[in-house]
């Protein structure tokens, strides 16, 4: 794995507009729901697809339907990671800093889900 | 009035941190080589951390704490979103595939907010510090005393 900072230049502008504007959307959905509904109804929305599906509609637009079941396949892991974040936050959060309990959570998923996914990669071949 | 106001307030900067939080993430799947993993990134903590980090400032940690456990089921929900979708998108094409996928993480989150248990890996109340707790929050009475 590695990290090549020339890549940001490659998408349009437009492109980073409209991810902003979804995680926008998805964040201020899951705030509403939170202030209407309780804290715990606007924690589904926390993981909830979105950003997935405009990813996806918008690859099988240009690469194909059979990229866009790759980026399904590889979101699987992404989302059993979050899983893992959700556990780590839910039994360090009133124990520990909050900034130390969201690093942690954050590392938890990266950890889950790019070991899932390497394993089940090979496993494929 | 002013509570309302706050309330806008609070989902505002949920979406400001949500976008900002979102792109940053957006950034590093487009730097990270192989691009393979970039579907691994469309399911980032992003949306997670840029909420949970303005709830913690403006509503306390309990509700940190609550969203959290919300977020179990609407992260297993999003796992079975990614095991329907795959096949769906071949049979139905991009669009109607993944918005009937939508409806199976609808689903699943509805049965799991209604069947899951408050209190999801909860830890013993003498765990969450006395200053953790909001502001408001009315004081449980002490217990009665044992008779002798």
């Amino acid at each position: 794995m590695r990290l090549r900072i020339g890549e940001l230049r490659r998408p349009p502008p437009r492109d980073w507009v409209v991810r902003f504007a979804f995680g926008a959307g998805v964040s201020a959905l899951a705030g509403a729901v939170s202030v209407l509904a309780g804290p715990r109804a606007g924690g589904l929305f926390l993981a909830f697809p979105a950003i997935l599906l405009a990813s996806v509609t918008l690859i099988a637009k240009e690469e194909g339907v059979r990229q866009a079941g790759q980026d399904v396949w590889g979101a699987t892991f992404g989302a059993l990671g979050l899983i893992g974040f959700a556990v780590v936050v839910t039994t360090t959060v009133v124990v520990w800093p909050l900034w130390l309990s969201l690093t942690v959570a954050t590392l938890a998923w990266a950890a889950v889900s790019l070991t899932l996914y390497a394993a089940a990669t090979r496993l494929r071949r | 009035m002013g509570e309302v106001t706050d309330q806008i307030v609070e989902v505002v900067l949920k979406a400001l941190a949500g976008g900002v939080f979102v792109l940053a993430f957006a950034a590093l799947a487009e730097m990270l080589t192989p691009k393979r993993l970039a579907g691994v990134f469309c399911a980032a903590p992003s949306v997670a951390l840029a909420s949970l980090i303005v709830t913690a400032g403006i509503a306390g940690i309990p509700d940190v704490l609550a969203s959290a456990r919300g977020m179990w089921i609407g992260a297993a929900g999003f796992v079975l979103y990614c095991l329907v979708a795959a096949p769906l998108l071949g049979r139905w094409g991009a669009w109607w595939g993944a918005l009937a996928a939508l409806a199976v993480w609808g689903a699943t989150v509805a049965a799991g907010y209604a069947l899951a248990p408050a209190g999801l890996l909860a830890l013993p109340a003498a765990a969450v510090p006395a200053s953790l707790s909001r502001p408001g929050t009315p004081e449980l009475p002490p217990p009665p005393a044992p008779e002798p």
